[in-house]
């Protein structure tokens, strides 16, 4: 338990935080003004683009916050990168059966992190959704904590991702910029049919479980796994990324 | 006799092709502060990271306070406080998080850190942030982290490096305090005259193996007495007929006896007068260089 509380002050005292998670959010209404308003606004000026209504305006939020997978990446990567990067760990981590602990205090720390960024632009989605989205009603309670706790599934994949990318990589810089080109070429080849069925990016919307509208199944993935297949996926991921981390920072000698 | 704070028998590492320790052995008593010296490459970090389990040695014996590593080193750990290489320190975060956060992550409470701030004088510059500490704030909040347990043994690994005279000042002080309230402290340097100033004990190590170790006075005393007089030619005639062995040095003698008022009785009895005669006392240095043949 301290281990984790020392993670979680780390994450409370510094800016990384806050500042990752104002991006989320102005990325989040982004992606909402386009979704939900822009065809409203300005009809037919963007050819192809199509508006979601109430009640579905709710849910599909979930599919667009699930894919912004650069959030818990950069956060773990950022923020345990720039212990490595310096010999705070080396410092702190004076006992090899301890390795363990650390990896995993830290990816509940994270995980948790990235979580409540996460409800966070749920929450800016929604309200947006509520004032600006045409149409009427919305999910039940049941239904939007069934998603919350989705979001736990997927932002662990993607934080367990992250530091496995920085503890193979013991720097931050480099740590950045891989986790920045997994993400785009994972949503590039998420569209690959052969491929999609392993897709952390297809898993991360899949998994909610929601019928894609009609006008995004060019370029929204997942349309035709289940949400335990999707479910699968991400633990697979998840373990991918924890057994990289491990076995990084077990290599000490490097 | 007390059991070691430090003990490694035969410890082998390489890397790669690179051999970094071959057969080291070496002992650092408890109570005391003992400086680990030898030249760049000599081993000095491998030997501290191999017994904290920070790297695995390929074969050899550790022992830390009695305990085996790296078999023991959960229970090790909290009894001894590190700084390798860098401070670790998180410089987002203010010196007293640092310490909250130190503690924390080491399995400790935080009811020291007010007293650990005090002794390492960064009370007032407590919640600052560490990006704005001098180098010398922040070697000595580490020193504060790396007590944060109240630690038997501090192994610091170049804590003096790039501190200003008066933060040398203020932190070799400190770490003779915690000697005398009977800590085992080991501090390696590439300064010697940091290490002449400050160690009880010396234990030198080049080429991944032992060169020397003993009280840092027996490894000055170089035996004889100095003598320093102004007609150093009658002196020296005077001596050897007294039958005693001397060296001429540029600006005094050596003279191979400890027996200074026979030196004393000699010189007089020739009407010389010497100005200082004393136990003969190389310098670390000097004796450094003459076992290693390496500047540090």
């Amino acid at each position: 338990m301290s281990l984790l509380r020392a993670e979680t002050r780390k994450l409370a005292r510094r800016k990384l935080y806050p500042a990752m998670v104002a991006v989320l959010a102005v990325f989040t209404l982004i992606a909402a003004f386009f979704t939900l308003l822009f065809e409203q606004i300005f009809p037919g000026a963007a050819e192809g683009l199509t508006t979601v209504y109430k009640p579905e305006a709710y849910e599909f939020g979930m599919t667009q916050i699930a894919s912004q997978a650069w959030f818990p990446m950069l956060l773990a990567a950022v923020a345990m990168g720039s212990e490595l990067s310096g010999t705070v760990w080396a410092t702190a981590l004076t006992r090899e059966a301890s390795v363990l602990r650390h990896v995993l205090a830290r990816l509940v720390a994270y995980v948790v992190a990235a979580w409540v960024a996460f409800l966070i632009a749920v929450a800016v989605w929604s309200v947006f959704a509520y004032f600006f989205a045409e149409g009427t009603g919305g999910p039940a309670l049941t239904v939007w904590l069934d998603h919350f706790w989705k979001l736990a599934v997927v932002a662990a994949a993607w934080t367990s991702l992250g530091l496995g990318a920085v503890a193979m990589l013991r720097s931050v810089g480099p740590a950045i910029g891989a986790v920045l080109g997994f993400y785009f070429f994972e949503q590039l080849i998420s569209l690959w049919d052969a491929y999609e069925g392993f897709s952390a990016t297809a898993a991360s919307i899949s998994i909610f479980g929601l019928d894609i509208p009609p006008g995004f199944e060019d370029f929204i993935p997942g349309g035709g796994m289940s949400v335990a297949h999707a479910t699968l996926v991400l633990a697979g991921w998840t373990a991918l990324g924890f057994l990289l981390t491990w076995w990084g920072l077990r290599r000490k000698d490097a | 006799m007390s059991v070691p704070a430090i003990r490694v028998s035969d410890l082998h590492k390489t890397y790669g092709k690179t051999t970094a320790l071959s057969g080291l052995d070496f002992e650092i008593p408890a109570g005391q502060v003992t400086g680990f010296l030898g030249p760049n490459g000599a081993g000095k970090t491998t030997s501290f990271r191999s017994l904290l389990g920070l790297t695995r040695a390929d074969s050899g014996e550790m022992e830390i306070l009695g305990i085996p590593s790296p078999g023991g080193l959960r229970e090790i750990t909290k009894r001894v406080g590190v700084i390798i290489e860098e401070p670790g320190l998180i410089r987002a975060l203010t010196g007293r998080v640092n310490l909250l956060v130190a503690a924390d992550t080491l399995g400790f409470g935080h009811e020291r850190i007010p007293e650990l701030l005090e002794f390492v004088g960064l009370t007032a510059d407590a919640n600052r942030r560490v990006s704005e500490y001098s180098k010398g704030m922040r070697q000595r909040l580490a020193l504060a982290a790396a007590m944060i347990g109240d630690p038997d043994l501090l192994i610091l690994d170049e804590p003096l490096d790039g501190l200003d005279p008066a933060g040398q000042h203020v932190f070799k002080a400190r770490l003779r305090g915690l000697a005398e309230e009977g800590k085992t402290v080991v501090v390696s340097s590439h300064n010697l005259s940091d290490i002449e100033a400050l160690a009880d004990y010396v234990v030198v190590i080049d080429r991944g193996r032992l060169v020397t170790q003993g009280p840092l006075s027996s490894m000055l005393d170089g035996g004889g007495t100095r003598v320093e007089v102004v007609e150093i030619d009658q002196a020296v005639a005077a001596l050897s007929s007294a039958g005693l062995e001397v060296t001429r040095a540029d600006d005094h003698l050596r003279v191979a006896t400890e027996d200074g008022s026979a030196i004393v009785r000699v010189l007089a009895g020739a009407g010389i007068y010497p100005s200082v005669v004393r136990p003969a006392r190389s310098s670390l240095e000097q004796v450094f260089l003459g076992m290693t043949g390496n500047d540090s």
